[in-house]
């Protein structure tokens, strides 16, 4: 029998656990949102494909799993090789698209998201794998709430990729490029960048981000060949919180739709939780499209 | 050759082959197809002319079935008014889509129509008490007309391709009219549509209503022809499968997305056991779209002005 318990103090406790629940799933919305900012930033495009990126990374890492790689390798090479193929992509299909107008971009990049779902779902198949954690121990207890060991995974690597991606664009050469290229592109191309090749770092960089979201969210969330659709739009809904192309906006819309969602699954229904990331951004659309943390100018067109 | 004659050629080619075609699996694949081309018509109207996407259609079908359906089996609605309530319903729910996130560039119309189209999907799976859950639900009577039941794969077809038909009119009479020519100087240049005094915005938002309405209209009508629905006929992939005929057969020509909706929503009844591969294949086909015929089948049908 557990001790008894000042009154209130379980709904407290309760409280905590959905709210650390929803930092987590939170953190992956904001990896999978700083992936659609990088590709937007640097080419104006929506890459509806981006929840493909996290999907594979987890699927990658699973097959290598089953395979007994060791962990860290698995990780290594699947973030790497869908950052490979991010460049792939970039150069076979979103370079070439004929009479490239936003909406012939949006159909291409969901033609690529459809077809690596489906190349996923009969290659492999459509079942959800389980994935075991990367740490030795199973779970982890502070102040009296267990938590899956995976969760400090998933903290440390949204925290290291954000403080590094930080330092990335503000004190590296390529990182000011990048940035520069996103602020103007023409203007860039005049001092000779090539612009090009940036755009196509830009889909290495969100491919790696994006797979390395679905790694190690596998663990908790379980790896599926159609996991990436509902990623990809909750990351989309928290670019949308945050603002487009702002990655401070979109780890805080990320957290506030991941922290929102785990209560809301918790207090009220977990079969509706998925509603909640959607109302968010339709409010927010409704509100103030430019995002919540925004003050840039409002893609109004 | 003027696209109304041509229209009426094929109606009347339409009309003869329910009389010479015997087999009611094939009257019932066609019925089904004349179902999406209304969904399609609609589509286009948005992609073609709008220059703005959906992703979530089948969501807005799945409503129309739903709710028209629902009312009369439940409420005991007379179907016929349960069919306009419901595609009122759903129009009015697409212009409170549409009038936000139009104001924005299109991709965030295609995200919020994703995110509607899943919620609409995950409401009728879990909403078991009202909708049956992930096996639907049954008994939806037939329609009739002053005591004429469509009752046969043969009364629905000549039913289902008429209205088609006129629905396809209603939209190409649509684009022919002021606000057809609105909707192409938008297209071509959105300034000068703005500098004309347009209000581009709810232009876009009444194409897509439109284009919704259409959607529900087809859903509806789906409904009580299969006097059964389930989710499972309304997921994303059904949305990417009418953007492919919208895209193949060229946005913004009529009888070319006719042509192919015919055709892609006839194949997979014969290729059943490619199932898996759809949406490969329906993913290929958008990027060699986009990287090798942006205007899909519309070179074949230029001869129709």
């Amino acid at each position: 029998m557990q001790k008894r318990q000042r009154p209130g103090s379980k709904t407290i406790a309760e409280f905590l656990q959905f709210f650390i629940n929803g930092v987590i799933s939170g953190s992956i919305y904001a990896l999978v949102a700083i992936g659609f900012n990088i590709i937007y930033s640097t080419t104006r495009i929506v890459n509806f494909a981006q929840g493909e990126f996290l999907m594979l990374g987890g699927i990658i890492e699973y097959l290598l799993l089953c395979r007994h790689v060791p962990i860290g390798l698995s990780l290594l090479v699947s973030v790497i090789s869908v950052a490979i193929i991010g460049v792939i992509l970039h150069r076979l299909f979103i370079a070439r698209t004929k009479n490239a107008t936003e909406l012939s971009l949006i159909i291409m990049t969901i033609g690529i998201s459809i077809t690596l779902r489906g190349i996923v779902a009969v290659a492999v198949d459509k079942n959800a794998h389980p994935v075991k954690p990367f740490l030795s121990f199973q779970s982890v207890t502070v102040g009296g709430l267990t938590f899956s060991s995976q969760y400090l995974i998933v903290i440390f690597a949204m925290l290291a990729l954000s403080i590094s991606l930080f330092f990335y664009m503000k004190r590296t050469l390529k990182g000011r490029i990048m940035r520069g290229v996103s602020m103007n592109a023409l203007a860039a191309r005049l001092f000779g960048i090539d612009v090009e090749s940036v755009q196509m770092a830009s889909f290495a960089l969100s491919g790696f981000i994006g797979a390395l979201a679905g790694a190690v969210i596998a663990p908790i969330s379980f790896v599926q060949y159609d996991m990436g659709l509902m990623f990809g739009l909750k990351g989309f809904a928290a670019c949308v919180v945050g603002g487009f192309g702002n990655n401070s906006g979109a780890i805080a819309g990320g957290l506030i739709i991941g922290i929102a969602e785990s209560l809301a699954a918790g207090y009220v229904s977990s079969s509706y939780k998925d509603l909640i990331a959607f109302l968010i951004m339709i409010l927010v659309l409704f509100i103030k499209p430019s995002g919540l943390f925004s003050s840039k100018d409002v893609e109004r067109v | 050759m003027s696209k109304r004659l041509f229209l009426l050629i094929l109606f009347v080619v339409t009309m003869i082959g329910g009389f010479v075609v015997k087999n009611p699996f094939v009257l019932n694949m066609l019925s089904f197809a004349a179902i999406s081309v209304i969904v399609v018509t609609g589509l286009n109207l948005l992609l073609g002319f709008a220059g703005q996407i959906s992703l979530g259609h089948a969501g807005f079908v799945a409503l129309g079935a739903y709710i028209s359906s629902l009312l009369t089996v439940k409420a005991g609605v007379n179907p016929w008014l349960s069919i306009a309530i419901a595609v009122f319903a759903t129009s009015l729910f697409g212009a409170i889509i549409g009038y936000p996130t139009l104001k924005l560039k299109s991709h965030y119309l295609a995200m919020a129509t994703l995110a509607v189209g899943e919620i609409i999907h995950i409401a009728a799976n879990n909403w078991v008490s009202l909708t049956g859950g992930p096996e639907g639900f049954s008994g939806i009577p037939m329609l009739s007309v002053f005591g004429f039941v469509f009752d046969s794969e043969k009364k629905f077809y000549f039913f289902i391709w008429t209205l088609t038909f006129l629905m396809v009119l209603l939209s190409i009479n649509f684009i022919d009219s002021r606000f057809g020519r609105a909707y192409k100087t938008i297209k071509s240049k959105e300034n000068a549509a703005y500098a004309f005094g347009i209000n581009v915005h709810l232009y876009k938002v009444f194409v897509f209503t439109v284009s919704v309405f259409y959607a529900s209209v087809a859903g509806a009508l789906y409904a009580f022809y299969m006097g059964f629905v389930s989710p499972a006929s309304f997921g994303l992939l059904q949305s990417i499968d009418y953007i492919v005929m919208v895209v193949i057969g060229g946005m913004g020509n009529f009888f070319g997305v006719i042509f192919t909706t015919v055709i892609l929503s006839v194949l997979p009844n014969l290729l059943t056991s490619l199932e898996d591969y759809w949406p490969i294949v329906n993913g290929l086909l958008l990027i060699a779209a986009m990287l090798f015929m942006p205007d899909g089948l519309k070179r074949f049908f230029s001869w129709i002005k």
